[in-house]
């Protein structure tokens, strides 16, 4: 199959520029594929990330034709153009994942132990419902490709505040996780006064149980007014978005 | 070019980015140490873990103890596993799974209350195995990677993303002092000043070209190790996974799983139309061991009988929808792949689809004890980068076991070791001699020269051929000699291109070819000197098991910094 490649070429202190390769590949390929023969045949110095190329690691989000999505299982297309996520950049598609997680570190609390809430395991057992159970699983299949992220109009890298969707994610996963002390009033007022629930960190998530769908229908429930009013009022509820995807 | 270095100190840093890793990050943090945690990836835990099934053996349906598995453990291993370690896995397991709640991570508990009942979600009892202990996840491996990685944030520990490991450093007393690591994204040197340091660099599969592995485990750290003077086991032991992804290229080589998972109704047919596994194993056909299964598949490939792209086909027609059902809850990633792979019919198994073997594991590695002391004043290491738990074969279930119950050994060892240890004379000069050996092939400048890329292929080209899961003596020969003509001849001739040193993904690689080289001399050499079939090391110029060889290849270096072989009676103390 021909294809035509545009892709961006850049770090944050020179003006980027998109290079254009022309190249026949098989058809089965993914754009992962083309990036590794970009590196190969065509420029030693294209920088991109990967490591499990079968959508685990969530290390190879980029933008493809204006669709931000993995690019391991992404098909090519006659006409592609590559970008990176639209968070600070390392190099060309590469970006700075481990800012984001610092900014991210801030906000999280001290863990606990379990035996300072529980007696015994089985008291643990008995404490957790059915429905803790599934939230927590739904919550831990994210993979962290911080697609999220890029989406949010909200998160600034450099603001402190506002930890941004996978903030929201973890700190939900914490809350939900019996094993944990639930996070402050203070933590969860922050979220729910910050998200303006546009639900568009959640439209391109591609994980495949959604988990950021469930955590922001658990912020939703928060009785924090100003998230319910934005959630309620807003164009774009998530369950709205629940469905388009 | 000059390329900068940055000096730090810490008391104890964890190489390798897995669970193992984590797990022993973890509790050397908590019981008081400045720890730092080094990983070549940039996923929060990724490694190997990541990668992984998430199943795990434990011993709990009634009547299973630690005795039990202990026999089932070493059966499967062939005897020749470390039966201290063993043990200590066996006997353990329950309690350091449990113990898991304390990371940030909910169990699957409605998959462990079901256990040996007819829920969904559990499989029946694993090959080998002499009671049902799988606990399976819905998540895979990504509830255990997402709760250790909160835990590590949350504890502050410092985190190295993106940072490989080049050479580890020891001071004029023979102790452990520090490492040097190059940081990927910042394009960088990093001297670690350290007292103890504890490697989890996981397995060897990027050596092949088809491994269900990730990209990081090329198998670095048995060549650090081996560098800085420890001994090294079980080096031939490489076990291979029978059904993998043939394509896309990115995807070649990731796991679908073996026949039991899809259920009784699987035929495996190669290229001629004929089925072909009652001549591995008349009894059990395609529900044969993964070695069994992956020699199999590959033997017909290799002869010529695949199909023209060098595949096998599996028909499951005629599947049970229950266990289609079942696969997609206990497997969803899996399931996920093989839908975007062969499309929805052959996805829900309504069509045949193709597979491939891939290298799986590494059996091999590190020798360790029961302390998880390598024989180095300092130096730990603990998970798939250590020998003797899995012996010549591993048994489903027990990578995640061993992690499990040994990565917070390691942990407690290196703090027990950093708290009484005197500080080790640390050289800074000849840190920063070191540092510019390993920088000056990287500025070499040569006219016919190889990219480091090139060189990487060669070597999983030489490997994958010769050291598969059926092997002969002139192959295993012959890839040796292949392996130190590229180490002798192509890779004074490599060089880098790229004159940007952040994120250059062609000084990564050209970091990792030499280490490459010499961990894949260490499996050839090991494989020349087995002369007999045991578990996943099967030569069919010596396809019987041998009495005689009830007993370890061990590597040690020279005084030449060579290779030194030889066998070594299995360590057989059993722990009181």
């Amino acid at each position: 199959m021909k294809v035509k490649v545009n892709i961006y070429k850049g770090t944050p202190d020179s003006k980027g520029k998109y290079v254009t390769y022309n190249m026949d590949v098989p058809a089965t390929d993914m754009v992962l594929d083309i990036l590794e023969k970009i590196y190969h045949e065509y420029d030693p110095s294209l920088s991109y990330r990967y490591a499990c190329g079968i959508a685990r690691c969530g290390e190879c989000a980029m933008v493809i034709n204006d669709v931000p999505c993995l690019a391991c299982e992404r098909q090519i297309e006659p006409e592609m153009t590559i970008r990176p996520l639209d968070l600070p950049l390392i190099k060309d598609t590469v970006i700075n994942r481990r800012q984001v997680f610092d900014h991210i570190k801030e906000i999280l609390p001290e863990p606990g132990d379990i035996d300072d809430i529980y007696d015994s395991f089985e008291e643990m057992d008995e404490a957790t419902s059915h429905r803790k159970i599934e939230n927590s699983i739904r919550l831990t299949t994210c993979f962290e490709c911080m697609i999220c992220q890029s989406m949010c109009p909200r998160y600034r890298s450099d603001d402190q505040g506002f930890p941004g969707p996978l903030g929201l994610l973890f700190l939900t996963q914490m809350n939900e996780n019996p094993a944990q002390r639930p996070l402050s009033e203070k933590d969860l007022d922050m979220l729910a006064a910050s998200c303006v629930g546009c639900g568009k960190c959640a439209r391109f998530c591609p994980a495949e149980k959604k988990p950021l769908h469930l955590a922001l229908e658990l912020l939703k429930h928060h009785p924090a007014k100003a998230v319910t009013a934005h959630m309620v009022d807003g164009k774009t509820t998530v369950q709205e978005v629940d469905e388009s995807v | 070019m000059k390329i900068p270095y940055e000096k730090l100190t810490f008391d104890i840093v964890v190489l390798g980015g897995g669970a193992a890793g984590s797990l022993a990050a973890i509790r050397a943090k908590k019981l008081g140490a400045n720890v730092a945690f080094v990983t070549k990836e940039s996923a929060l835990v990724g490694g190997a873990t990541i990668m992984a099934g998430g199943g795990t053996s434990l011993t709990q349906s009634p009547g299973d103890n630690g005795d039990v598995f202990f026999k089932d453990i070493m059966k499967s291993g062939q005897q020749i596993n470390d039966k201290g370690l063993v043990h200590m896995v066996a006997d353990n397991c329950m309690k350091a799974f449990y113990d898991l709640e304390n990371c940030d991570l909910l169990l699957d508990r409605d998959n462990l209350k079901h256990q040996g009942s007819a829920s969904m979600h559990t499989v029946k009892q694993g090959e080998g195995h002499a009671y049902p202990r799988a606990y399976l996840d819905r998540r895979e491996a990504l509830g255990f990677c997402h709760g250790l990685a909160k835990t590590i944030e949350r504890l502050q520990i410092p985190r190295f993303t993106e940072t490989i490991a080049v050479k580890i450093l020891k001071d004029k007393d023979g102790k452990l002092c520090g490492l040097i690591c190059y940081s990927v994204i910042e394009g960088k040197y990093l001297i670690i000043e350290c007292k103890a340091l504890v490697m989890a660099t996981g397995g060897l599969g990027a050596l092949y070209e088809e491994t269900t592995n990730s990209t990081v485990l090329s198998g670095t750290g048995f060549a650090l190790a081996f560098d800085a003077g420890t001994e090294l086991k079980d080096m031939e032991m490489v076990q291979f996974m029978p059904l993998c992804f043939p394509y896309p290229k990115i995807r070649r080589g990731k796991i679908i799983g073996m026949c039991s998972l899809l259920g009784p109704s699987v035929k495996l047919y190669n290229g001629l139309g004929e089925r072909y596994m009652h001549k591995y194993d008349p009894e059990r056909k395609e529900f044969t061991t993964r070695d069994i299964g992956a020699r199999g598949n590959y033997t017909e490939i290799k002869e010529g009988r695949g199909n023209p792209d060098g595949t096998i086909t599996v028909d499951n027609r005629g599947f049970d929808p229950a266990i289609l059902n079942r696969w997609k809850t206990a497997n969803p990633f899996r399931y996920r792949q093989c839908v975007q792979t062969y499309g929805k019919k052959a996805g829900n198994w309504e069509e045949p689809f193709e597979a491939i073997p891939a290298q799986h594991f590494f059996m091999g590695g590190i020798k360790i004890n029961t302390k998880m002391e390598t024989g180095i004043p300092g130096l730990f290491a603990v998970g798939e980068c250590t020998a003797g738990v899995h012996g010549a074969n591993r048994l489903s279930g027990v990578a995640f076991a061993e992690i499990f119950s040994l990565g917070p050994i390691a942990g407690q060892s290196a703090f027990d070791y950093f708290k009484d240890a005197q500080a080790p004379k640390f050289d800074e000069k000849a840190a920063e001699a070191a540092v510019k050996a390993v920088e000056k092939p990287l500025e070499r400048h040569v006219a016919k020269g190889y990219r480091p890329y090139e060189i990487k292929q060669m070597i999983q080209h030489v490997v994958s051929m010769n050291l598969g899961p059926v092997r002969v003596g002139p192959e295993i020969e012959s890839a040796i000699k292949e392996l130190e003509n590229i180490k002798d001849n192509i890779i004074p001739k490599m060089y880098v291109s790229d004159g940007d040193p952040r994120y250059s993904r062609e000084r990564l690689d050209a970091l990792e070819v030499p280490l490459m080289v010499e961990t894949a001399l260490m499996v050839a050499k090991s494989a020349a000197m087995r002369t007999e079939s045991r578990g996943s090391h099967y030569r069919t110029d010596y396809p019987d098991k041998d009495p005689a060889w009830l007993k370890n290849v061990v590597i040690s270096r020279g005084k030449d910094g060579g290779m030194e072989l030889r066998t070594e009676a299995v360590a057989g103390e059993v722990q009181a």
